[in-house]
């Protein structure tokens, strides 16, 4: 999407991990509940995982661990090696939550370039991608309309160019296709592809079976906070059956 | 220290947006506008056993430290109630989430939210407290001096109270945080006033003694304002007041930046 990476001596600076993210033995409580119990799960630089469970397996909880947004109760998260609760431990990191929730009164362009400045950009060259960002994703006709004005769609498109600055060398995807329509999937199909196809590594947490099956390699099934199954989708998928079948499988076992 | 300076600026421009600059504006006009009033004496001539007294200087000097003194209270607790939303809408609109999955530090997120604060309640302060120094300067022949340390004790107190209310709305609901706001500014307000001139115990007494002394600060700062006789019954230690309002103010800064780093965001 933004084809000229910035401050690329300040991620550099660090040096590369053998894997892009990762997680040793988490264990995750909210009190006496664990949302995540003895969780491992590691992905290689321009991997990409689908992150497939039903609601409350621990998806939402695993993401807010690998962006630091809360910490372990047990076992190491890791960024590039890095603890997530580090700053740098997110440069390159492009984000898309589940509800794009932001305050409806930004215009669209202030709130790219806000995000272009927060990934590191300065001055022009934050200009120059976040309206690059809104053309790519069809909604520089809209740049100077108040976030609210926007359909759930289009808020969707705008969070797709907000994850794409910097650009990313590691997307996290919350439930990506959210509100969009099919011309607005298979284009998010694209930019993840083309994400990929620059080295990006990408984790996708969806219910949409079929999306995480066209864009990821590697898929890793949450059930009730445990890893259920984890592996390429023809280690998962059995001769004959679909990913939901199999998903259905071994959720039910 | 990355995008400090890109969320200070979204940080105002949100309060902006919200028209929470544009009320703290109104409302300083309309301050100013009072001062203007309260401001104009014409003189206070008595007559005492066939004696003239003017007493003008004596008035004027003990309604303007009241005024200012009453400013004081007010901007800190307009500081404590902006505060009290600045960090915690953050939180429930996203945008908190969105900017702290960048490289984004969680102490430069929360610095740039009292910045925020900071740059709609400071510029209320400058105007209001050098409106009113203006005034009562030109009008009543105050000196500007004592004027400029209360404006000094009235930034700072600022600053104490917006920390502490920003650590408190990470726990605490929005109307239950600003009702704290009042109830501090308040409880600290009476238990200075009465402190100032007579000894007291119990829970005022506390308050006074190891409390953010947001009104004593004002006070001691204008005490060469105050006649004579009431500067010689003043029980306010200067370094023991100022001392304790930057141990105030380095506490709530402490605890704001030590509560933000433990929160769980997101949840």
């Amino acid at each position: 999407m933004c084809e000229t990476a910035v401050e690329p001596a300040a991620r550099d600076a660090y040096p590369r991990a053998m894997y892009a993210l990762e997680l040793v033995g988490v264990t995750k409580r909210y009190g006496r509940r664990a949302a995540l119990d003895d969780v491992d799960l590691a992905v290689e630089h321009g991997g990409a995982l689908g992150l497939l469970g039903p609601n409350g397996a621990g998806k939402t909880t695993t993401l807010r661990l690998l962006l630091g947004f809360c910490s372990p109760s047990a076992g190491r998260v890791a960024l590039n090696g890095r603890d997530p609760m580090d700053p740098d431990a997110r440069l390159g990191l492009g984000y898309l939550p589940e509800r794009l929730v932001v305050p409806g009164r930004v215009t669209v362009r202030n709130f790219l370039r806000l995000h272009a400045r927060l990934a590191g950009q300065r001055g022009a060259e934050a200009d120059r991608q976040a309206d690059e960002a809104m053309e790519r994703v069809g909604v520089a006709d809209r740049s100077g309309d108040p976030l609210a004005s926007l359909s759930k769609g289009l808020r969707q498109r705008v969070g797709f160019a907000q994850a794409f600055l910097g650009p990313p060398d590691l997307l996290l995807l919350d439930e990506p296709t959210t509100g969009l329509d099919h011309i607005g999937i298979r284009d998010a199909r694209e930019w993840i592809q083309s994400a990929r196809e620059r080295g990006c590594t990408v984790l996708v947490s969806s219910h949409v079976l079929s999306e995480v099956e066209r864009t990821c390699d590697q898929v890793a099934i949450l059930h009730e906070g445990r890893i259920a199954a984890q592996g390429g989708i023809d280690q998962i998928v059995h001769e004959g059956e679909s990913l939901e079948d199999a998903f259905v499988r071994v959720v039910r076992a | 220290m990355n995008g400090l300076g890109a969320l200070t600026r979204e940080a105002v421009l949100d309060a902006v947006r919200r028209k929470l600059a544009l009320a703290v504006a109104v409302s300083c006009v309309l301050s100013v506008m009072v001062l203007d009033s309260c401001t104009t004496m014409m003189g206070a001539h008595f007559e005492i056993n066939g004696e003239a007294v003017d007493a003008s200087a004596f008035i004027a000097g003990g309604a303007g430290a009241l005024t200012l003194v009453v400013l004081t209270l007010w901007l800190v607790t307009l500081a404590g109630v902006l505060a009290a939303d600045q960090l915690r809408q953050t939180l429930e609109d996203g945008t908190a989430t969105l900017a702290m999955a960048r490289p984004v530090s969680r102490f430069v997120f929360g610095l740039a939210r009292l910045a925020g604060v900071l740059a709609i309640a400071w510029g209320a302060a400058v105007a209001l407290m050098g409106a009113a120094a203006f005034l009562l300067g030109s009008r009543n022949g105050l000196a500007l001096g004592p004027a400029a340390l209360a404006g000094a004790a009235c930034l700072l107190g600022s600053l104490a109270m917006a920390a502490w209310a920003m650590t408190a709305s990470l726990y605490l609901p929005r109307v239950a945080t600003i009702l704290l706001v009042f109830a501090a500014v308040g409880a600290v307000a009476l238990a200075n006033a009465i402190g100032a001139v007579t000894g007291i115990g119990g829970f005022f007494g506390w308050v006074d003694r190891y409390g953010p002394p947001f009104a004593s600060t004002a006070i001691v700062a204008l005490t060469t304002w105050l006649p004579q006789t009431a500067q010689d019954g003043m029980r306010i230690e200067a370094f023991d007041v100022w001392a304790r309002l930057g141990l105030w103010t380095a506490a709530g800064l402490a605890a704001l930046f030590v509560s933000l780093r433990r929160i769980e965001i997101g949840r």
